[in-house]
């Protein structure tokens, strides 16, 4: 089995399918390239090691004056 | 003497005040010189000659009349294509819009026209905030008024190219990622993203719910106050928006700067990889400068930007598909290339790592707000050098240095982009000022006062 950044052209043209993106030759293969650079890129972003910690959303400030007390 | 196409917001709007200056005049003004230079810029997707014309007389008799509203009173100004104006097209330059005339204009927009601002037209922008510089749209892309040959930056290109060659008195843009303060840094003008949470976004199309933030471009941090003044407010159909109080911003950056903390953020700019040493030396003068103003600079560490990095491009991408899919499946030869690729990079972004990619965004603002602890402001670089050259765009520019923009954008913090000088080539190159949440009015203040102790302000592109 492939890992994400190295995943084959058969195995990224069926995840293509997958997610209905009808993409030329050319297009699929600069897909494929870039899908490789951003799972490595993805890869930089840590896992949190208990269950809590929230996400930032839409509808709590993420800089806000509580997050700045929290952080305190 | 300065032309009157570039005379700055501020100072038009003492003239007009004063009645010295006739809205209608400095309105033809910006009018003549779109028709002089727009066919080499393309800052512009849609001039509204007759509807500005108008409102210019109309504003003009109320102020004969005694009715006067404002520093924005008589002040003509462009606007990004993405936002909504009524019985204006708005296609976000894009050909899946291309006959799409809303029937209200966004809030902000509102707001600026409360206060008697002159909508002159429409502004070039990265089809839908997100896929340019591309020459496979309806419209062509703007240019850098310093260099034709070069990008003015995106995604709010139009924007900063109009006003930093007097095409209007300035502008209104949005920042996803850096979309204020990239083509402001490119094009040697004052751009601020405000707080999140601070400007309305309704009616302004949206790539990243997130994200998105609308605010002012502008020739000065000053020209910005008196924009944002008018574009801040609380709006409760906007999800995002917070009910804070809004200060007197131009009254606020007349303000001395002696005694501020200033954070200086070196890791994400200094060093192997980073700024060309010619954006760092004129970093390092600007700090310079505040010194001598009395403001305090220190060294302050954040997380590494490469993190930021990550976590907003798995954002973006996630939220930008999710929004565009239906009409990118129904229609995909509507969209140009680089918006039609790059989004469909968003759908390989699974649910997982976009949850797992905004948990950490808390993460890091968190920790960016604690690096404040003691400090007022963080100052850190906009750009690592030049525009880009249009032969040096790809379809795909997430993967080199990684954005110096985005770190704000993620924390939803005020960050301000002026310029600090010009390289050895003639192009300008820029710094960010970084303030606490909803204290937008510090970072203009610290952007004011550098201005005011620079020469850079009295410098405006050969076109």
């Amino acid at each position: 089995m492939s890992t994400p950044s190295e995943i084959s052209p058969e195995d990224f043209a069926a995840l293509c399918r997958r997610l209905d993106l009808a993409l030329t030759a050319e297009e699929a293969e600069r897909l494929r390239a870039a899908y490789a650079a951003m799972q490595a890129q993805l890869r930089r972003i840590p896992r949190p090691e208990t269950f809590f910690p929230e996400p930032a959303t839409v509808y709590a400030h993420p800089g806000s004056k509580l997050t700045a007390e929290k952080a305190r | 003497m300065t032309a009157l196409h570039h005379t700055t917001l501020a100072a038009a709007a003492r003239a007009i005040a004063a009645r010295e200056l006739s809205p209608v005049a400095l309105t033809q003004a910006y009018l003549d010189r779109i028709a002089a230079a727009d066919d080499r810029l393309h800052a512009y997707v849609l001039v509204a000659k007759e509807a500005a014309l108008a409102a210019a007389r109309t504003a003009e008799a109320e102020i004969a009349a005694g009715k006067y509203r404002g520093p924005l009173h008589g002040i003509p100004l462009g606007i990004k294509d993405i936002y909504a104006t009524a019985g204006m097209r708005t296609t976000c330059h894009s050909r899946v819009l291309l006959d799409h005339v809303p029937g209200e204009d966004a809030e902000s927009l509102r707001g600026l026209k409360a206060a008697g601002a002159v909508v002159l037209g429409k502004h070039a922008t990265h089809e839908f905030a997100f896929g340019g510089p591309s020459h496979d749209l309806p419209f062509p892309a703007a240019r850098n008024p310093w260099s034709l040959e070069h990008t003015p930056g995106g995604s709010s290109s139009g924007a900063g190219a109009a006003v930093a060659a007097g095409l209007c008195a300035g502008a209104t843009g949005s920042d996803t990622g850096g979309s204020i303060r990239g083509p402001a840094g490119n094009c040697g003008v004052a751009g601020i993203k405000p707080t999140y949470g601070l400007v309305s976004r309704r009616g302004v199309f949206p790539l990243s719910h997130t994200l998105d933030t609308c605010g002012p471009l502008a020739w000065t941090s000053e020209d910005c106050a008196h924009l944002l003044q008018e574009m801040a407010g609380f709006d409760p159909a906007d999800p995002a928006s917070v009910e804070a109080p809004i200060p007197d911003y131009a009254s606020e950056i007349g303000r001395s700067v002696r005694g501020l903390r200033v954070g200086i953020v070196r890791h994400f700019y200094a060093g192997r990889d980073g700024a060309a040493p010619e954006t760092v030396a004129l970093i390092d003068r600007a700090l310079s400068v505040w010194r001598d103003l009395g403001v305090s600079v220190v060294d302050a560490t954040l997380p590494e930007l490469a993190d930021y990095h990550a976590v907003g491009r798995a954002v973006v991408l996630s939220e930008a598909y999710s929004i565009h899919k239906p009409h990118l499946h129904r229609a995909p030869e509507l969209y140009g290339q680089y918006s039609r690729e790059r989004l469909r990079l968003g759908a390989l972004v699974t649910a997982e790592e976009y949850y797992q990619a905004q948990r950490y965004r808390r993460v890091l603002a968190e920790r960016t707000v604690k690096a404040m602890d003691g400090l007022d402001l963080l100052v850190t670089a906009n750009s690592y050098g030049a525009a880009e050259r249009f032969s040096e765009a790809t379809i795909f520019p997430y993967f080199g240095k990684p954005y110096l923009s985005m770190p704000f954008n993620l924390t939803g913090q005020p960050a301000l982009a002026i310029c600090c000088g010009f390289g050895a080539e003639g192009l300008p190159r820029s710094l960010q000022i970084v303030g606490r949440a909803f204290d937008d009015a510090t970072v203009l203040r610290l952007g004011h006062a550098y201005e005011q102790a620079t020469p850079w302000r009295g410098r405006r592109p050969p076109i």
